[in-house]
């Protein structure tokens, strides 16, 4: 076991290399250059100015000397500087935006886990009820439904018209005067929309995966043996089928630890909270080089780490892995 | 600060138990649902009635007083006003920021040496005089005296001497020191009197020193790029900055003691709100206060009473004007008559109803019509595809069989490159094919990223014609844009425009210091462009403002709405954030 993670750890390396290389070629061979994209077509912008501003970020250099450069930061963990006009370190900018990401994904996915797995348990044991047909048409609208629309009728609703609910942000214009009760409730009032609104969308997918993985488990002989024994069926669900049937949840567990600290781009820019998603597409737009880097190289990390994660604990929880 | 949410509880109270109402409204619709639920299960077909009912329980309507806004009250200090911008500053320091939200901001923290005023005239700001040599080469500026930076150190000519020092220092990485660069000698004569001479007269020499002055005692001998003031800046203007949130607002707040008078409205606040949608409900939820409008959320989604009871609605043309720029590379572009032949092809009117819904006017040259250095009276395309169609065979196309202009038995057949994300250029691009189909002429569209366009086309000169945008620059300096001699790479005559008597006036018009003879200048080369016709000019749309209605004091211009935002304020009984209470200072 400590050789076969010893063996997976090396293996990251050349890995999280090769998509540190591929994803600088990639950057750089879109069009545009940093913190000269809304000076184009600038009449008081004179060319003179572009190139000093191109030596300033050293942009003048081939590209194999930049790639050097900022791989020698990298391997000391070094971020580096932004190159938006902003001038700020990488890290801080991904800092102070990490926790509302991370804080939103987390709840979001807990309400996945929390109605998502029921649900998919309740379609499997009365599978082409009415009830397991709505429950699908309605995982399956959420999930087919794009996430920017759903969100503005939703704001529309319950900001706009029923005035119960934030239309956008994080935090009222008087926050800073709450106790803390009140800040919470203020959070969290505005949480709700996106929390609820992000977890609808994925739903889908957990429940899917629950009630295929749970019909096969059924279908088991150890199940009728199970019934044959005289077992109530909450017993043969609970004890033996789910506990099986689980297992491949433990995958999508691990493979969501990088999608913890991604954050999506539309959701966060229509709820206007200032995120991980947020910062990429700027960074993007921008061209700022050291934080798309950044940004992916910690993403890349976590994928890598969240699949040994699941493989892991996958063999952990499963013997039939571990020994067979 | 507990005063604040007193005063919001105050004004926002009756807003509370009209939302309880609804809320039980809202909770009865729930119970309603729920029992359609159990209708369902039931599998009766009650459901249908039910949720009806839950339709109509919770579509009741709300009533807003907004009657007291019509009184125009006393002007009095305080209140805060919340702006919408779709993007987040990136850097206070105006020389190092290229987007418009930090300046925007900027522009209320720092002020220049002169600035524009509503008919957009120079003034003085930081200056309250200057004189101009006799020669035209030197200007010598009187300096305010007694005005402090925020910080309490007083503001001298020394700062306007570090500030030209430092925008032209190769090592500070700004995009704006062309115009600085022209300065031959600058001089500190003493404490409040500066003097620039040139080389040889420059009319946009006086307007160059409407830039942000910024402090010498807190930045000289620093490195400018690594400075605190990037993100908390300390300037002169109306405004002092307060508080940024990353990602979220920025807040500056009144400097009571600004030169030209203390601002009436105690706080300013930027809410950074990155998409259009989002921030179009938070305005319509009374979240934010101030909003440009697009043309359909001008003319069809804000015409109603309610939104009409909150909101003024503000409309001036705005400083651009969206043209076709063709590649005068191109054999068939280069003859003028194909390009007047294009522009009665094209039918102005038919884009500015049909796309602006009316907000625009129809464009005839560089310059729109409530600036002084418009000249209407110039050449004019008239709608008229008979005519196209002869122009076009004078110039030695002839129709086909199927309808098609060929000229040596080549088709008219050329690609029109558009931008992407920007749906009034595209939707002109579409009719506009459909008016060139009709004369023969087939336009293709190619919609690209604008780094892509810019880089990959533009630069490389490989279009044959563009649908693009330029800001009209208060300053009627054209040379960029329309000399031959800009034509290098990155350079923006990119058209490859060449006329001797326009390259001739370009310059006359940019050494003479006085405005009559300028004007001389620019009016015959707005004749000459007509002619030509480099560019189709095809319109400058108007901007639309929506701001609340308790705002009062907004006097709309040629310079558009802000130019007195000082003189804005809300009386005393409309007032909605009493956050003046707040400030320590």
């Amino acid at each position: 076991m400590l050789q076969y993670l010893a063996k997976r750890l090396v293996f990251m390396v050349p890995m999280i290399f090769g998509i540190t290389l591929v994803s600088f070629a990639v950057i750089h061979l879109v069009p545009g250059e940093p913190g000269m994209l809304e000076a184009e077509m600038n009449p008081k912008v004179t060319r003179e100015a572009r190139e000093r501003i191109r030596a300033f970020y050293g942009l003048d250099k081939p590209l194999y000397v930049q790639y050097w450069t900022w791989l020698k930061r990298i391997v000391r963990l070094d971020f580096g500087t932004s190159f938006a006009t902003d001038r700020r370190p990488v890290i801080d900018k991904i800092k102070e935006r990490l926790p509302i990401t991370m804080l939103i994904n987390l709840l979001s996915m807990g309400l996945i886990f929390i109605f998502g797995i029921p649900i998919g348990v309740y379609c499997a044991r009365y599978k082409d009820s009415i009830m397991d047909k709505s429950l699908t048409s309605f995982v399956f609208a959420g999930y087919a439904a794009p996430t920017f629309w759903v969100a503005l009728l939703a704001m529309i609703f319950f900001g706009v018209y029923l005035e119960m609910l934030p239309v956008s942000g994080i935090k009222s214009y008087d926050f800073s005067d709450m106790n803390i009760f009140e800040k919470v409730g203020d959070v969290s009032k505005h949480l709700v929309l996106p929390v609820a609104i992000s977890a609808v969308g994925s739903l889908a997918g957990i429940s899917r995966y629950m009630k295929s993985s749970l019909l096969e488990v059924l279908r088991q002989e150890y199940i009728t043996t199970a019934y044959a024994k005289g077992l109530p069926e909450k017993m043969v669900i609970r004890r033996h089928a789910l506990r099986n049937a689980l297992l491949p949840v433990i995958t999508i567990l691990g493979l969501s630890v990088p999608g913890l600290i991604g954050g999506s781009v539309i959701f966060e820019s229509i709820f206007s909270i200032p995120g991980m998603g947020q910062l990429f597409y700027f960074s993007v737009m921008a061209r700022d080089y050291p934080t798309i880097m950044g940004i992916l190289v910690i993403g890349a990390f976590l994928t890598l780490i969240g699949n040994l994660i699941a493989d892991v604990s996958y063999a952990v929880a499963d013997p039939r892995i571990r020994i067979g | 600060m507990q005063e604040i949410k007193k005063e919001i509880m105050r004004y926002g109270g009756e807003a509370v138990l009209r939302a309880r109402g609804r809320f039980l409204c809202f909770v009865g619709a729930y119970l309603l649902e729920l029992a359609s639920i159990v209708a369902i299960l039931r599998k009766k077909r009650l459901f249908l009635l039910l949720f009806l009912c839950c339709l109509l329980l919770v579509s009741c309507g709300r009533k807003k007083d907004a009657a007291m806004y019509d009184d125009p009250g006393r002007p009095a200090y305080g209140d805060m006003i919340i702006t919408g911008s779709i993007g987040e500053p990136s850097n206070l320091i105006p020389i190092l920021a290229s987007d418009s939200s930090s300046h925007d901001i900027a522009g209320y923290v720092y002020n220049g040496l002169v600035k524009y005023d509503r008919n957009l005239n120079i003034v003085g700001s930081l200056a309250e005089a200057w004189v101009i040599s006799s020669d035209n080469l030197s200007i010598t500026f009187k300096l305010r005296k007694g005005v402090k930076w925020h910080d309490g150190q007083p503001f001298t000519a020394r700062d306007v001497m570090f500030t030209y020092r430092v925008t032209i220092d190769p090592k500070t990485p700004t995009p704006y020191s062309g115009d600085f660069k022209l300065v031959k000698k600058a001089e500190v004569l003493d404490d409040h009197t500066f003097r620039v001479t040139y080389d040889k007269p420059f009319a946009p020499a006086l307007i160059s020193w409407s830039a942000a002055i910024l402090p010498r005692h807190l930045l000289e001998g620093k490195d400018i790029t690594t400075s605190p003031l990037k993100r908390k800046p300390v300037g002169t203007g109306p405004y002092i900055f307060t508080e940024w949130v990353p990602g979220d607002r920025v807040i500056l707040t009144a400097n009571p003691d600004y030169f030209e008078g203390r601002p009436h409205i105690g706080r300013y606040m930027m809410k950074i709100i990155p998409d259009t949608a989002t921030m179009f409900l938070e305005l319509k939820n009374n979240s934010i206060d101030m909003m440009g409008l697009t043309p359909l959320q001008y003319v069809k989604q804000t015409d109603y009473p309610a939104f009409k009871r909150e909101f003024n609605r503000y409309k001036y043309l705005a400083f651009a004007y969206t043209y076709i720029g063709y590649n005068l590379k191109h054999k068939f572009f280069q003859d003028r008559r194909v390009r007047q032949a294009f522009a009665c092809a094209i039918n102005k009117k038919e884009i500015i109803d049909g796309i602006l819904l009316g907000q625009g006017i129809e464009a005839t040259g560089p310059f729109k019509p409530d600036m002084w250095a418009y000249n209407g009276n110039v050449r004019k395309f008239e709608y008229d595809p008979e005519k196209a169609i002869a122009l076009l065979k004078e110039a030695g196309f002839e129709r086909g069989p199927d309808g098609r202009m060929r000229k040596n038995g080549v088709p008219f057949e050329f690609t029109v490159l558009v931008n992407q994300g920007n749906t009034v250029r595209i939707q002109s691009a579409e009719l506009i094919q459909r008016r060139f189909s009709a004369i023969g002429v087939t336009m293709k569209i190619r919609v690209l990223e604008w780094a892509t366009l810019v880089n990959d086309f533009i630069d490389k000169r490989s279009f044959d014609a563009v649908l693009l945008g330029w800001t009209i620059p208060n300053d009627p300096d054209l040379f960029d844009i329309w000399h031959s001699s800009k034509q290098g790479p990155k350079e923006l005559n990119f058209t490859s425009y060449e006329n001797k008597e326009i390259d001739e006036l370009l310059v006359k018009a940019r050494h003479t210091m006085d405005r009559a003879g300028r004007k001389k200048y620019i009016d015959r080369m707005q004749e000459v462009l007509a002619e030509d016709q480099p560019y189709t000019f095809l319109f400058v749309p108007y901007a639309t403002v929506a701001l609340h209605r308790r705002f009062k004091g907004v006097d709309p211009g040629p310079a558009g709405i802000m130019h007195n935002f000082i003189d804005w304020y809300v009386p005393e009984n409309q007032m909605r954030y009493k956050i003046n209470a707040a400030v320590s200072r």
